[in-house]
């Protein structure tokens, strides 16, 4: 594990791997087994969700309400509306932005330059240990709701769940890559946190906002939440156009972001 | 003979601070260079232009024959390099940090980390966060020597250690000289710098004041003599040389202190007879006072 830049990543990560998979798949767990008995009450739960205002609704569940009854309209306003996404993206969010620049805080970056591996190669390698991460939390805990649904009467194709950990994976990847971008471009970790968390609230509000008034309806898609459509009876196949434009954004970001580091000095 | 490390009117701002100014030095093969300095003076800012750590805000450097940049990542291969204050991986041991650095470097056979770890006491089955200085020192010091590399830049090398693992560093860098090895080491501990060094460059506020073969340089510097005449000597005697300052003169006994070469003073004192001389040539650390 400790022979190449990115194993090492992931080896150092082992711990904070499993933690962060027996926590999702712990709350999947939690979340599921409640379905028998809110199945039960959902009319009740149903109506107090509708008497709530419109712009609460919008704004937590971005306007995708469907019946908590159901076990796709369950799972999305428990888990992917808002667990799932904000999950990943802090899990993202954190190692992307730790990536190069915490290893320049503390040091340990010094020694890695001086060694016969270029710097593109060092970043792009801490990169793909990034995105590894991310689909090392998402695959266990989608092949584990698809594998227990059927324990809690969650009826649905698991292509759903595929999907939906398909998008989530998109949506976290590119909030991580606007953290590891600008950390590595600066090496400033702290302004890359406020930035980065900026931008994830700042999109995530507007995707509810730009839903509930009419004059900025038509910016709903500068917003990183709007090619998130969670889990729907309806996405049964992934937006391939969207998908790459989303990952072309963040290779590009990347790649400019690896251009400046290899050109810049490094904080000691 | 080839020079391994050049600098070339190099200067380095930090915004309006200039951590550097227009360095001009030159290491040649196979030499024992060091760069003396009070902190702050610019010796490690030296080391990570050298390093392509830093660029340069003007001038230019070259080691190895190439520009110390991205393009040229293979100069490091033949580097090694000792940080002032060695950073690494708390959470690892230092078995696993070898093993990393060592697969990175392609170092396939490991005899030679296995004899530096046995040279330097070092037990690299602790982790790091559990380490002294000076255990750190001895891992940072493995960490540049492993590959034995053609050029070894070494940033304080004795720093936090004992006095015997200061003598096993002194002769790992003769060693690695008789090997063919350039070695460039900024250091405070003028002992090492007085054994190990053949070039010394003095460096003061970002400034290289002085740079010159130790050996000349010490020539150059004053020297205290005592003689022991076998009978009273005019007190005049030594008025007529140059640089002499006499500090005392008893009867048969003079006391005196010369800049530069003493073979005036052995010519004027030859007329008489002698019953014994004695020269004491300055440390680096008196030369190094001299100009600070």
């Amino acid at each position: 594990m400790l022979k190449k830049i990115w194993t090492k990543v992931i080896y150092d990560q082992k711990l904070s791997l499993g933690f962060w998979n027996l926590g999702f798949i712990g709350i999947s767990l939690l979340i599921m087994s409640m379905y028998p008995s809110i199945k039960l009450s959902g009319d009740a739960l149903d109506q107090t969700i509708k008497s709530l205002p419109n712009e609460m609704v919008e704004l937590l569940y971005g306007g995708a309400v469907q019946s908590i009854t159901t076990p796709i309209g369950f799972l999305s306003m428990e888990l992917y509306s808002l667990i799932f996404p904000f999950g990943l993206i802090i899990y993202g969010v954190t190692n992307g932005i730790n990536a190069i620049a915490g290893e320049e805080k503390n040091g340990t970056l010094e020694l890695l330059v001086t060694l016969p591996i270029t710097r593109i190669q060092l970043a792009y390698e801490k990169y793909f240990s990034l995105v590894l991460g991310l689909l090392l939390i998402i695959i266990p805990f989608s092949t584990f709701i698809i594998i227990f649904k059927g324990l809690f009467g969650l009826e649905f194709k698991p292509i759903l769940i595929i999907i939906a950990g398909i998008e989530l994976f998109a949506l976290a990847l590119c909030l991580s890559s606007i953290g590891f971008a600008l950390a590595t471009a600066t090496g400033n970790k702290s302004m890359s946190i406020g930035i980065t968390y900026s931008i994830t609230v700042f999109s995530y509000l507007w995707n509810g906002l730009a839903g509930l008034v009419q004059e900025i309806e038509n910016t709903k898609s500068i917003s990183f939440f709007y090619y998130y459509s969670g889990i729907k009876p309806s996405s049964t196949r992934i937006d391939i156009v969207e998908f790459i434009s989303i990952s072309l954004f963040s290779v590009l970001i990347v790649s400019i972001a690896i251009f400046i580091f290899n050109r810049r000095d490094i904080r000691t | 003979m080839k020079n391994i490390i050049k600098m070339h009117n190099v200067s380095k701002y930090y915004g309006k601070f200039k951590a550097l100014s227009s360095l001009t030095l030159n290491v040649e093969e196979n030499q024992i260079y060091a760069l003396i300095g009070p902190n702050g003076a610019g010796k490690s800012t030296a080391i990570r232009l050298m390093l392509g750590i830093l660029n340069p805000s003007e001038g230019y450097v070259e080691v190895l024959g190439k520009r110390p940049t991205q393009k040229n990542v293979k100069i490091f291969k033949n580097m090694g390099y000792l940080p002032g204050e060695l950073s690494t991986y708390q959470k690892l041991t230092g078995n696993e940090v070898l093993k990393f650095f060592s697969s990175l470097r392609n170092i396939d056979d490991d005899q030679y980390i296995r004899n530096l770890i046995e040279r330097l006491d070092y037990d690299p089955n602790k982790y790091i966060k559990e380490l002294s200085k000076g255990n750190k020192q001895k891992l940072g010091l493995i960490l540049a020597f492993m590959h034995k590399p053609e050029l070894l830049i070494l940033d304080e090398p004795s720093s936090g250690l004992d006095p015997l693992m200061q003598q096993i560093t002194i002769e790992l860098i003769q060693e690695a000289r008789l090997n063919g090895s350039t070695i460039f080491l900024s250091s405070h501990i003028f002992s090492e710098i007085d054994k190990v060094a053949e070039r010394v460059g003095f460096v003061k506020e970002g400034k290289l004041i002085v740079e010159e073969s130790l050996e000349i340089l010490k020539s150059n510097a004053m020297k205290s003599i005592v003689i022991y005449f076998k009978e009273t000597i005019p007190l005049n005697l030594f008025d007529n040389i140059k640089n002499v300052n006499l500090i005392e003169t008893n009867k048969n006994v003079v006391k005196l202190n010369i800049f530069g070469p003493i073979d005036e003073i052995i010519k004027v004192i030859s007329k008489y007879e002698i019953i014994d001389l004695t020269t004491q040539d300055p440390t680096l650390e008196e030369l190094f006072m001299n100009y600070y």
